[in-house]
Order: structure tokens, then sequence, then C-alpha cells
């Protein structure tokens, strides 16, 4: 199954300027049928078994942003476990390669699974944001 | 002087190629939004561009073209990431190593990889460009071959991928030549230029703003998308041309930077 790349993009000067995130994240993804694209609010389509990858990239390439963790959501948009398909940095193929990836389990049943990404931008007070707006949307196959 | 602007061209690559139109499957995000840009993240992007400011050259907007491919690797990798084991090999025999024996095993990673099919093919290849041991003071570098890889940028040989192009990651789009209204009226002088930046293997396109033009403007992108196929038994690419219109809006409103709340003239 092929893999899904989901692309975020960060204006790190615009969000630390504000203090927020909101209006400087936009999130595409590579997909059939996903829906918001270009928004904060990216809902991906998948399939039980697909790959995916998170790639994260500032507006500017002088201002470094990372992902430091990405958490599912239950409905009361709390971090939850029950899911247990919380992407985990991997080792890529190439030395020094880590990469946010994951698999959508095989065993989950068809819905919308939200997820929150906490974005680090350089150090120091208030570089470290959240996003809980994406969402993955899991088709039957 | 203010802020470069970047323009951000997001493009799905293999979707375009599909649909043989970039309208659909093209996102294009600039960093001038607090200046008023709109459509950021869509087809549909107006750059805004602070008009009045104190006349200098130092003073012109700069605005940069990075395009990206959704489904690539990430661009922040090294360069070499991108190289074929054959290419990393050359670079070795001829650069970092002249003086040993180019039969000899090159880097480590070339050597790991090396037992690929890919790599015994492209291998084949470089050997009849690689220099004879004599010609090396003439610094003749080889032509280096990109990795043929998957979405994961791992080595695709040539036995998994075949009859499924689809597995491998699309080269990255190149803007090639920006035309159109805002260059005919010389509102943007656009020009390609070569520096040590990540994007674009080392190549981008830039262009100064004549701010006194005040207006909207279109301009038109040329972009190149790579379309994998099989040809001998081989992945080729095939070099697919689009064009997209896109639009800058420059005001006659103050210049301004992060640093003052309100609009001013900066001193000249």
């Amino acid at each position: 199954m092929q893999t899904i790349n989901i692309v975020t993009i960060i204006d790190v000067l615009g969000a630390l300027s504000k203090g927020s995130l909101q209006n400087n994240i936009y999130m595409v993804d590579n997909s059939w049928n996903s829906e918001n694209q270009g928004t904060s609010d990216l809902v991906t389509s998948c399939y039980p078994g697909q790959p995916i990858n998170w790639i994260i990239h500032a507006m500017d390439v002088q201002t470094p942003v990372l992902i430091d963790s990405i958490n599912f959501l239950d409905k009361d948009r709390q971090y939850s476990v029950s899911h247990g398909f919380d992407a985990k940095p991997v080792l890529g193929t190439a030395p020094h390669w880590y990469t946010w990836s994951g698999i959508v389990p095989c065993y989950l049943p068809a819905g919308e699974y939200r997820y929150s990404l906490k974005l680090q931008m350089g150090r120091g007070q208030n570089s470290i944001m959240y996003s809980d707006a994406p969402a993955l949307n899991v088709n039957l196959l | 002087m203010s802020q470069q602007l970047a323009i951000l061209i997001m493009i799905d690559t293999a979707a375009a190629i599909k649909a043989g139109n970039l309208a659909d499957h093209i996102y294009l995000i600039d960093n001038a939004k607090w200046v008023g840009s709109t459509g950021e993240a869509t087809a549909n992007l107006v750059t805004a561009v602070d008009g009045t400011r104190v006349r200098s050259q130092m003073d012109a907007q700069v605005l940069n073209w990075l395009p990206y491919g959704i489904g690539d690797l990430p661009h922040s990798l090294p360069q070499s990431f991108f190289l074929s084991p054959a290419a990393k090999k050359t670079i070795n025999a001829t650069l970092v190593h002249p003086a040993s024996d180019p039969q000899a095993p090159a880097g480590s990673a070339a050597a790991d990889e090396a037992a690929t099919a890919t790599a015994s093919v492209a291998t084949a290849r470089v050997a009849a460009d690689e220099p004879s041991p004599h010609a090396r003071g003439a610094q003749h570098i080889p032509r280096l071959e990109a990795k043929r890889m998957d979405i994961t940028g791992a080595l695709l040989g040539k036995s998994k991928a075949k009859g499924n192009t689809a597995l491998y990651t699309y080269p990255m789009p190149l803007v090639t030549n920006i035309t159109g209204e805002a260059v005919d009226k010389y509102v943007i002088f656009p020009a390609q230029y070569g520096s040590p930046d990540l994007f674009s293997k080392g190549l981008y396109w830039s262009a100064t703003v004549d701010t006194n033009k005040v207006g909207t403007y279109a301009y038109t992108l040329h972009i190149t998308l790579f379309n994998p196929y099989e040809k001998d038994g081989e992945v080729a690419w095939e070099p697919v041309a689009l064009t997209f219109d896109s639009y800058i809006n420059v005001t006659n409103e103050a210049t301004r930077n992060g640093f003052l709340k309100v609009p001013q003239m900066l001193p000249a």
C-alpha cells in the first residue's frame, strides 16, 4: 500500500511573534480523498494497514521546527492510549535520519481519529506549541 | 529592508501528472500573510507586497520560490543521501581519496549498498564515465546519478520495483522559468540562482520587485514534474512540463517589519 506523506508547513516567525499556531500552520497530504487541504484541520483519508509519514518544514529555512511528539486524542480531546497507533520516531534506512512514521492498525474501526501535534521551534519559553486540529479518516478497505 | 519572502509551492506530484494540470494539486504558501496575502495554502495565492519604501536598491523586495513535492523525502536530508551508491563511490574515488585505487571499495555506504541489482547496473554505467587514473589532475567529474528509492528512502532494486513504478519516490518538482504579465511589465525581475541552499539541489528562482508598480499582476510558473516509466527493464523519468498562474499584489502601504508595531518609513 502506498505510503501517505502528511506535510506540515509552519510560519515560525508568525507563530513565535503571535505566540500561537493559529493561521500559521498549513497541512497538506498526498492521499486521494483528504479534506481541508492546506488548513490546520487536515483530515487525511487512509486505510487500515497504510503507512503514514509526518514531515515538517519551516516557511523560512533559517527558522527550524521539529515534531516533538504525535498523540492521538479521544472524544474529550484527552490523550488516548486506546488506539495504540501513536507515532514513534523510527530509524530510517540512512544513518542519522529519523522520521515520524506510523501504520494504521488493521483492527481499527473506520472513523475519524484526531491527533495532537506537539511542535518545537528553537528553545526557551513558548517554543513549544500544539495543534489538536488534524485527524486521520480511516476508511474500510 | 523588509524580510525576504518565501513562496512555497507544494505539489501532489503523482496526482498532478495523472490529471495533466496543476490547478487542483498545487498549494502555494507565503510568509506575507500578516502583510495581507490571501489564498494561503490554496491554488489562488495572491502575495502581498508593501510598496512604499525608501527608494534604494538595498530596499527592493525579494521573492523566492521553493517547490516541494508532497510525497518527497524531506529536503533537509543531506544532498549526498539522494545520490546513487555508484555516484557516492565516484565522489569518493575522484574527490575524497583521489590517490586511491578506483577498483578498491570506496565509502562504507557505497560498499554496503553495492550488492543490490540497481547498484550493479548503475556502477557499470558510471564506470564507463570514470576518468582514467592519469586524468585525475584534470578534475573530470562524471555525471552523478540520483538514487532510485522508495518513499522511505530505501534503495529500490530492479526486481522489487518491476512492473510497479508507483513505488518510486518522485524527483522534486523543478521551476524552469517564470514569465507572464508581471515579468512583461517589469514588475518582477526573476532569475535562477545557485546557492548552498538545501532546496532544489542548490538552484532556486528568485525575483526582485519594482514596488513602484502598484497593482495586482499575474505571473506564470513553469514547472517540470517527472513521471516514472519502465524502459528496457529500467526505470526512466519522463519530464512533464506544466504551467500555473499566480499573482502578486503590490500596494502603496508603507513597509513594515516585525520590530515596528505601526507601519513607518525606515530611516534612509
